[in-house]
């Protein structure tokens, strides 16, 4: 049967588009050239794109499409030792690799933690370059947006704040802005008494800088704990306090009214990773040496709506204890929550542990195991491929391909 | 003239079919018919453009999913499944595309995404003059216009 389909009489468009929605990225790449009414609608309509998109979550399953990088969260101990000139050709190539073997489980480990995971978003991924020895200004520190289901992999311009980054500290996330239907990346460079924030737009292809900088209101001077997380138009990121280490504040910048707060988190919690579940933003951290507490995040609609922003009226409702049971693994370090409302998490060995927090059962992840190297952190993400295109689009022509 | 709580559905080919309104809600576009014009509900509603054949096979569809909708314990998530597995594996594609036809027009989108899915799957294999030929689409490139987009993204193939 599969192989002798015969004619079909005409099927009218709407039928067509409802099918083609239920296709794989790399088969509706190769159907671009069946007609231009075709081409128009995989490449370019983001109806079609975003539905495609959504079937795809809706069949996700598992533990298959996940994105595990591992990553220094402290780029200032990661030095390019073995090679000034990271080749991100040789990146591009790794990632798209990966996205070939498709849906088998999909990993992505860079041993030397050069490259560190900016976000991860419908198929998008930004990473980051650090490379302390490499010569110039803009090759020391470079960002890249990637579609590995597209093959598409570029270095974003550097953007006026580029030459203030102190780079150990600048800190990015990549984002989708619902409202102008953009994929973004918010960067945020921290100054001596100011933060300068401007914010990347694909469709732009250029940086926005805020209108003015922003003075952080820090109770008390911090540094950066983990990388930042967009939620609802905010960035989020945790910081560790300099005087007092095992105290930590929540900082909240709203992108959009360019104002900056801070949150207080769940009293006494050590260790804390930000991350999402089931919708929300949530916190998970260790209450006591043998357990772990997940917080999820409430904002008073009241305060919000008054242009609250900085913070106001959040609560935090405590959702699970984690088992001891899962201490029994320690020493373990957080690797992130995944859309199927698993936690996972790495001992130092490298062997990845998930905690399911439906059936609240612990299960080894058989046969993942990480770079074993103790320096290194990991970050996970969801990741779905999508007909997202992160070249803008008057370049789209010239430098779709990437060979 | 159907009893209380029952719908009389006509074919184009002029057969009847008696069923239960919960059944034949299923689709939309009934629905919203019996729900605006009371005369519908008690006379024959006729179904334009679906044969006797291709309507048995809808209501045979729908029968199963309402009879699931009110009672989950009668029948599981899984046996819907198995049934739906069934359902399309046994339709030839001319059915197929009929039925497709009939599901979009009567609006019954558990049926139409069923179908949808079992086509996208029967296709995403195919190169693109296969598919070409089995949607009767003209290519409208020209040879360096379709060479350009097939050296664009070589992997695709």
């Amino acid at each position: 049967m599969k192989s002798s389909i015969s004619s079909l009489p005409r099927i009218p468009d709407d039928i067509i588009i409802e099918i083609l929605t239920r296709l794989p990225v790399k088969s509706l790449v190769r159907f671009c050239c069946v007609s231009k009414f075709w081409q128009n609608l995989i490449t370019k309509n983001r109806v079609f794109i975003h539905s495609q998109l959504q079937n795809s979550v809706n069949n996700l399953s598992g533990f298959s499409n996940v994105l595990l990088l591992n990553s220094d969260e402290w780029p200032s101990h990661c030095t390019c030792h073995e090679n000034p000139d990271i080749q991100p050709q040789k990146l591009a190539e790794e990632v798209m690799r990966a996205s070939n073997n498709l849906p088998e489980v999909y990993r992505l480990i860079f041993r030397q933690g050069k490259f560190t995971l900016a976000g991860c978003c419908n198929g998008i991924i930004c990473l980051i370059k650090y490379c302390i020895n490499c010569p110039s200004r803009d090759e020391k520190f470079v960002v890249y947006l990637c579609n590995p289901a597209l093959h598409q992999f570029r270095a974003l311009p550097p953007g006026n704040f580029q030459a203030l980054s102190y780079i150990s500290r600048t800190s990015l996330c990549l984002f989708f802005d619902q409202v102008s239907d953009d994929y973004k990346v918010v960067r945020i460079t921290p100054g001596c008494n100011f933060w300068l924030v401007d914010i990347y737009s694909i469709s732009n292809n250029s940086w926005k800088p805020f209108s003015s900088e922003i003075v952080p209101p820090w109770s008390q001077p911090q540094y950066l704990w983990e990388r930042p997380v967009v939620y609802n138009g905010s960035a989020y990121w945790l910081g560790c306090c300099i005087e007092n280490w095992r105290s930590y504040i929540l900082n909240v910048l709203d992108l959009f009214q360019e104002r900056i707060g801070e949150i207080v988190i769940p009293d006494g919690v050590q260790h804390p990773h930000l991350d999402f579940f089931q919708g929300s933003l949530a916190i998970i951290g260790w209450i006591s040496t043998r357990k772990k507490g997940l917080w999820v995040m409430k904002e008073d609609s009241r305060t919000a709506a008054a242009g609250g922003g900085g913070g106001g009226g959040i609560t935090w409702t405590k959702q699970l204890v984690l088992p001891s049971a899962i201490t029994f693994y320690k020493p373990i370090r957080t690797v992130g929550v995944l859309f199927t409302e698993k936690y996972l998490m790495a001992s130092f060995e490298g062997t990845v542990i998930s905690y399911d927090f439906k059936n609240q059962k612990v299960e080894d992840q058989n046969g993942v195991i990480l770079d074993g190297s103790k320096r290194h952190e990991y970050v996970v993400a969801d990741y779905v491929p999508s007909l997202f295109s992160v070249i803008p689009p008057p370049l789209a022509e010239e430098e779709f391909s990437h060979t | 003239m159907a009893s209380k709580g029952n719908l009389t559905l006509k074919s184009c080919n002029g057969k009847e079919f008696i069923v239960e309104e919960k059944v034949a809600v299923m689709s939309t576009t009934i629905k919203n018919m019996v729900d605006v014009d009371d005369s519908f509900a008690q006379g024959v509603i006729p179904i334009i453009g679906v044969d006797g054949k291709i309507l048995a096979k809808l209501i045979e569809y729908c029968k199963e999913h309402a009879e699931a909708d009110e009672d989950e314990e009668v029948k599981s998530e899984e046996y819907l499944k198995k049934f739906d597995e069934k359902f399309v594996d046994e339709l030839n594609l001319n059915d197929l595309y009929d039925l497709l036809k009939a599901s979009n027009y009567l609006e019954i989108t558990k049926l139409l995404n069923l179908l949808c899915q079992k086509v996208a799957s029967m296709i995403k294999g195919k190169k693109p003059e296969e598919i070409r030929r089995i949607f009767n689409i003209k290519n409208d490139f020209t040879p360096e216009e379709e060479e350009e987009i097939n050296r664009q993204n070589p992997w695709a193939f």
